[in-house]
């Protein structure tokens, strides 16, 4: 088992966000978590990946193990070095720097730069519109092309877990089948993916297990497959 | 005349440009007005002075005969590294004794700026009571004549401050722009928990940050000082300065730090010219006022909805 959250709490000043929530991911997984506005999903996001203390959040309780060893209270620049890495909600690209600067951004903690530069070609190889955009400014690009950024730079920490927060948000649908095709590639490629989604039939077209989130606790998990068949889930994520 | 005017602008400019540039690197970084930037200018210029002091009881050499005699030269370079790497010092240990305990407790800005006020205080008295309240000066020995340079007269100190000052914003840039701290600097100033997410240490940024700015502000201190005299006040003005030519510049903007040193000094001295020298801070101010109304992002156009104090 790569992640193992067990029993989390976490809350926001007096809100509680997450009510004794576990979830896993074993390794090689694509794993998504869906559910309505508020449910929690991004605060499951920001627990593991330490985002969450610098947020006004605090873990309550539970455990957060990854790769069988805690990693609650580590700082996300810490838990970067352990192969946790963000593409954070809303894309939070560095709009003042260039396409380039921030995939060397992403790339921060690594020191071989020979196989960062091979990342860097993967990269854009991956997401060819930002090829012919190095050199330009990321306040420039499409929300799409700042998508695929955001990811990018996730990527050029070469991580062990990508997790994504709603990487479809703003996207057309002809994009949001890309971006989500794409992230089967990384997968294909060794990554481990925990993925948050508005877009439940994506999501759960990609992914092979997923969490269904609702005000703070987890109501249901199953396989993508089964999900997309679950009648309740049917009625109210995938407009049946 | 006029050309005289727009040297004289230009060489008090870059001074202004320098302090403005420190404090922008480190605004920048923490997002409040770390005013007591404006007391590790002046002690920039008082370190120096000690080691010139201490190296010759009753004051320095003259700096124009240091390239005379290497003695000289010698504890000039001492004294210069010590104001520099002084004042540097003092930016990080302000920064871990008062503001950082403040950040972890996640303090509200106006918490930060008047602590900053109460360290720009607290410094600016110690200077007073170790050296006084007079005037010193570390520009011994006679002044020269300057050079006539295209209608205006220009010293060899002025020279100096002209050429150092430019090298050292323009470093500043390079490094801002090439190094890899100066970009992890860059990316924090634009998205904080960006920079986490992608493993920056914000905490190493803010030393940085500290450091590298504290230290211009000891420069700019020990080159006015070859210019005029030093007292323990002298922090005020420079961080007033810094901050007006800050803002009309484009707050947080590195190059806004720079034009605005720049268009600060020149319209003073245009001021002093049309006006008189009485008027120099009050032009300074009306300045200010006029870019905060009519252009508040300053020079840059730097967007300020999101920026507090
Ligand atoms: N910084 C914060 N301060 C206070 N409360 C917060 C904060 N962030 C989130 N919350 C609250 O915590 C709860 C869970 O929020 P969270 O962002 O995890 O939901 P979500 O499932 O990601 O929703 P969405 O699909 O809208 O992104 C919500 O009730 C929200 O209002
Ligand atoms: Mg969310």
């Amino acid at each position: 088992m790569l992640l193992d959250v067990r029993d989390l709490t976490a809350r926001y000043g007096a809100v509680v966000a997450l009510k004794n929530v576990s979830f896993h991911v074993g390794e090689g997984e694509i794993v998504a978590m869906i559910g309505p506005n508020g449910a929690g999903k991004s605060t499951a996001l920001k627990a593991v990946s330490g985002v969450l203390q610098t947020t006004d959040g605090t873990i309550e309780n539970g455990k957060i193990l990854f790769e069988g060893k805690s990693i609650k209270g580590l700082t996300t620049n810490e838990l970067v070095g352990r192969g946790i890495s963000l593409a954070p909600e809303g894309r939070r690209v560095f709009t003042t720097m260039t396409v380039l600067e921030n995939l060397q951004m992403g790339a921060y903690k690594r020191k071989d730069k020979a196989s960062v530069s091979q990342d860097m070609d993967m990269v854009l190889t991956l997401f060819p519109p930002l090829k012919g955009r190095t050199k330009q400014k990321a306040c420039t690009l499409s929300t799409g092309e700042q998508q695929m950024l955001a990811i990018g730079r996730a990527l050029m920490q070469r991580p062990k877990i990508l997790l994504a927060d709603e990487p479809s948000l703003g996207l057309s649908p002809n994009f949001v089948e890309l971006i989500f095709d794409k992230f089967t590639e990384i997968n294909k490629n060794g990554t481990t993916i925990l993925l948050v989604e508005q877009n439940a039939s994506e999501a759960l077209r990609i992914s092979h297990r997923a969490y269904v989130f609702s005000i703070g606790e987890i109501v249901l998990s199953d396989s993508g497959r089964n999900l997309r068949r679950n009648p309740d889930v049917q009625k109210t994520f995938l407009g049946a | 005349m006029i050309e005289q005017v727009l040297a004289n602008g230009l060489i008090v400019g870059t001074i202004y440009a320098l302090t403005a540039l420190g404090f922008t690197i480190i605004y920048r970084t923490v997002r409040f007005f770390h005013f007591a930037h404006g007391v590790v200018y002046a002690c920039g210029a008082y370190f120096a002075y000690s080691v010139l002091r201490i190296a010759y009881s009753g004051g320095g050499p003259p700096l124009h005969e240091a390239t005379a005699d290497l003695r000289y030269a010698t504890t000039w370079v001492v004294a210069i590294f010590a104001g520099v790497i002084g004042a540097g010092v003092l930016g990080v240990v302000i920064d871990r004794l008062v503001y950082k305990p403040l950040r972890k407790r996640k303090a509200p800005n106006l918490v930060f700026l008047l602590a900053s006020f109460g360290v720009f205080i607290f410094i600016q008295n110690l200077l007073q009571l170790i050296f006084g309240a007079q005037i010193l000066t570390i520009r011994a020995g006679p002044v020269k004549e300057g050079h006539h340079f295209l209608g205006a007269v220009i010293t060899d100190v002025q020279i100096l401050i002209l050429v150092v000052s430019s090298l050292l914003s323009v470093a500043l840039w390079v490094f801002m722009q090439k190094a890899k701290l100066g970009k992890a600097m860059r990316a924090v100033a634009d998205d904080r928990l960006a920079a986490s997410v992608v493993g920056i240490n914000p905490e190493r940024i803010i030393l940085a940050a500290f450091a590298i700015g504290s230290a211009l502000a000891g420069a700019a201190g020990i080159l006015i000082s070859l210019e005029t005299n030093i007292e323990p006040t002298m922090g005020m003005n420079a961080i007033l300065k810094g901050i007006i030519a800050s803002i009309i510049g484009g707050i947080g903007s590195i190059p806004g730090a720079m034009f605005g040193g720049l268009f600060l000094g020149i319209a003073e001295n245009l001021g002093i010219w049309k006006i008189s020298a009485g008027w120099k801070d009050c032009i300074a101010f009306v300045i200010l006022i006029a870019f905060l109304l009519l252009r508040p992002g300053g020079i840059m156009g730097i967007k300020t909805e999101k920026e507090q104090l």
